[in-house]
């Protein structure tokens, strides 16, 4: 069972971006990229963020790391009896604030400086985090997270370019939990990797979060993904949450629409069992010309006339789960 | 079923600054009229590279050092061209791509000049292949866009790439393809650019449209789930090579090469839930410059045969008579295959724990030439 407390309880998180209307444009307009998002995240648990590019899911995990400057909302992470509103942390609380959550990148390629050995790259976040360390207790840190991490010994030597993409995100994993931090905000980390290499770090990344007792939030877009790893999972549409429940309620009964189509449309690995792969219609409306109410209503099969006035909340219909859909009751007693 | 396209022994170097590297190492495969044949494999397994060459688009660092690619006439009797031997952006090549053999590239933004309206760019290779007038060519436009589904074709001929969404600008790149009815198209990654609800409607699309059209398409890939729901024929590629193709359902019935067995395993499967261990096959694919003896695959192989596997020449092709090829040393003199060579043991391919990760490729793999 989940425990009472959790580690990071967000809460009505925005972030409202200000574009310009077209290149010469004085005119600014507000894009609102995370409309009001609000989960909790338990210790030792891995919650799912999953969603198409442009639902923001990467500006939430980017938010929770302040590596975007949430708009408003509130990020209360609770260790021991203190909690911290990570939005209000500045300056030297801030980066004190780093050792305790870090984050994996997509790209390999592009999150680690080519002029840098393996060894300066996992050492650097230690260095600037903890300077009271000495020359040999970093040595023995980077050593330990490296062997941890699958790397070898004699990797800590060389440059990026000498790796592949998943020796590479061990790279970064093992830069990413080097001070030890409790919370690991994961964005896309195995998108960029062939197949045969994606499932070693799938395997690394629990076997980590046992061994450490780590926590992570995983974004992706990949369901069986997100399904192998997370222990819940959110489903974000255009900004908000649209679904959160516990994997393998979610898999097996969901209780969005949305939620539906998007496992509709994953493609099976079983030529036996053709499917519809395209329940939905139409693509995901952009940030900046939402529809009115329910912003998934243009593309829903289900949708009724309030679909299209009024935006419905994220509300707990059945213990672990909430559903932001008029129709979620139904749709859940339809597949009970 | 007649080949429409047959390649024999491709073979293709690149020149890098820091050498030259084989980059196909004698290719076989062959498309069909009517069928989706799914190239599949990891970056650097040389499935764009085959898609390049067909094309002609070899960039200019690469050279053609044998093989055949022989495209036959689709229609009545003939005899086949090989495009191995038309020179590069000759007349007869030029006659050929866009309009016998058309693409589809993965990144429709990249591929769609901005300064261009979707109607020019749509209509270029019929300009360009057929002596029509404008208002035929803007009829020709209107017509392939309503059949890829783009709404209101009236309005988006005259739009540019960057006014369509992401699943417009795929629509528009297959219409484009299709403009010439070509017999055969390449779809390199169509869709592993486009989100889930999205390629989706793309795959149904392909699908679609090659059943009415009847053309033959290379449908280029690596993901294993689009495979699975579209192709018809599947041809398995690593470091270079064809090393397993079979129908698409025999293939992932029985799964005969340990790389196509280990990339199934290494796959979640929706559905699984989150207890299942993901199998992984070990190592990575060797980087372009490492030249392996042997099979390609045997660094990272469980069920190598050492002194077998390991040196000479890559294992040959061994073809069966449910229509599948492997080429793995498990089915060659005499040997039972994988299934033999895995004996009682349930767990195919053991996830490396923490710590245990082999890196670089064994001592027999480093500088030969293969």
């Amino acid at each position: 069972m989940t425990p009472a407390t959790p580690l990071l309880e967000v809460r009505g998180l925005t972030k409202t971006f200000h574009v310009r209307s077209g290149l010469f444009s004085r005119e600014q307009h507000a894009v609102q990229a995370v409309d009001h998002v609000s989960f909790d995240v338990y210790p030792g648990e891995t919650l799912g963020l999953v969603g198409e590019s442009g639902c923001g899911k990467t500006t939430t995990g980017r938010m929770i790391m302040r590596l975007i400057q949430p708009t408003s909302g509130e990020m209360i992470y609770n260790e021991g009896s203190t909690s911290t509103d990570l939005g209000r942390l500045w300056g030297d609380a801030l980066r004190k604030f780093r050792s305790h959550i870090q984050m994996v990148f997509q790209d390999p390629y592009s999150s680690l400086n080519p002029r840098m050995p393996v060894f300066d790259l996992i050492a650097e976040p230690l260095r600037a985090l903890q300077p009271e360390l000495s020359g040999r207790e970093v040595r023995d840190r980077v050593e330990w997270i490296a062997g941890a991490t699958g790397l070898q010994r004699e990797h800590l030597a060389r440059y990026p370019h000498a790796f592949s993409g998943g020796q590479r995100q061990r790279i970064c994993i093992a830069r990413a939990l080097v001070i030890k931090p409790r919370l690991l905000v994961c964005d896309e980390p195995v998108s960029a990797l062939d197949v045969s290499v994606r499932a070693q770090i799938i395997n690394l990344l629990k076997d980590l979060q046992q061994e450490f007792g780590l926590t992570y939030i995983f974004i992706a877009h990949d369901l069986a993904v997100v399904e192998n790893i997370s222990t819940r999972v959110a489903v974000m549409y255009a900004g908000r949450i649209v679904e959160t429940a516990a994997t393998a309620e979610l898999y097996a009964r969901p209780g969005h629409p949305y939620t539906r189509a998007l496992l509709q449309a994953v493609p099976r690995p079983d030529p036996l069992h053709r499917t519809d792969l395209a329940p939905l219609p139409g693509e995901m409306a952009e940030a900046s010309n939402l529809p009115s109410g329910c912003a998934f209503h243009p593309r829903c099969a289900l949708r009724i006339p309030v679909c299209e006035s009024e935006i419905p909340p994220l509300a707990e219909h059945e213990p672990g789960r909430h559903v932001a859909c008029h129709r979620a009751e139904e749709l859940l007693r339809y597949q009970a | 079923m007649a080949d429409l396209l047959r390649i024999e022994n491709l073979r293709v170097n690149l020149d890098l600054r820091e050498g030259t590297v084989s980059a196909l190492r004698g290719v076989n495969l062959s498309a069909q009229a009517g069928r989706i044949l799914a190239v599949v494999g990891e970056s650097g397994c040389g499935k764009s590279m085959t898609a390049k060459a067909i094309l002609g688009l070899l960039p200019s660092r690469a050279q053609l050092k044998g093989g055949r690619m022989l495209l036959y006439p689709s229609r009545g009797g003939g005899a086949p061209v090989d495009i191995a031997t038309l020179p590069r952006n000759g007349r007869a090549l030029r006659s050929i791509r866009g309009r016998r053999i058309s693409m589809i590239f993965q990144e429709p933004m990249a591929s769609f000049s901005p300064v261009h309206t979707i109607g020019e760019q749509i209509g270029e290779v019929l300009r360009l292949h057929e002596n029509l007038s404008r208002a035929e060519v803007r009829r020709r436009v209107l017509e392939i866009m309503q059949m890829v589904a783009i709404p209101m074709p009236e309005r988006r001929i005259d739009a540019y790439p960057h006014q369509l969404s992401g699943g417009l600008r795929q629509r528009a790149m297959i219409a484009m393809a299709l403009i010439c009815r070509p017999e055969l198209v390449i779809a390199d990654e169509p869709t592993t650019a486009l989100d889930v609800t999205v390629q989706g409607q793309i795959l149904t699309l392909l699908r679609d449209l090659q059943q009415r059209l009847g053309m033959a398409i290379i449908l280029i890939t690596h993901d294993l789930g689009v495979v699975a729901q579209v192709a018809d024929d599947v041809a398995v590629m690593y470091l270079g090579r064809v090393v397993e193709s079979n129908s698409v359902g025999e293939i992932f019935r029985e799964p005969r090469h340990p790389y196509t067995r280990g990339m199934m395993d290494a796959v979640p499967h929706l559905g699984a839930g989150n207890h299942q261990r993901l199998a992984s096959i070990p190592g990575s694919v060797p980087g372009a410059l490492t030249q392996v003896a042997g099979c390609g695959f045997h660094p990272r192989c469980p069920f190598r045969i050492p002194g077998v596997c390991d040196r000479g020449a890559p294992p040959p092709e061994k073809h069966f008579e449910d229509g599948g090829m492997v080429a793995c040393h498990l089915y060659l003199e005499g040997r039972a295959g994988f299934d033999a060579a895995v004996g009682q043991s349930a767990q195919l391919f053991s996830s490396p724990g923490i710590g245990e990760f082999s890196t670089s490729p064994l001592p027999s793999a480093k500088g030969e030439k293969a």
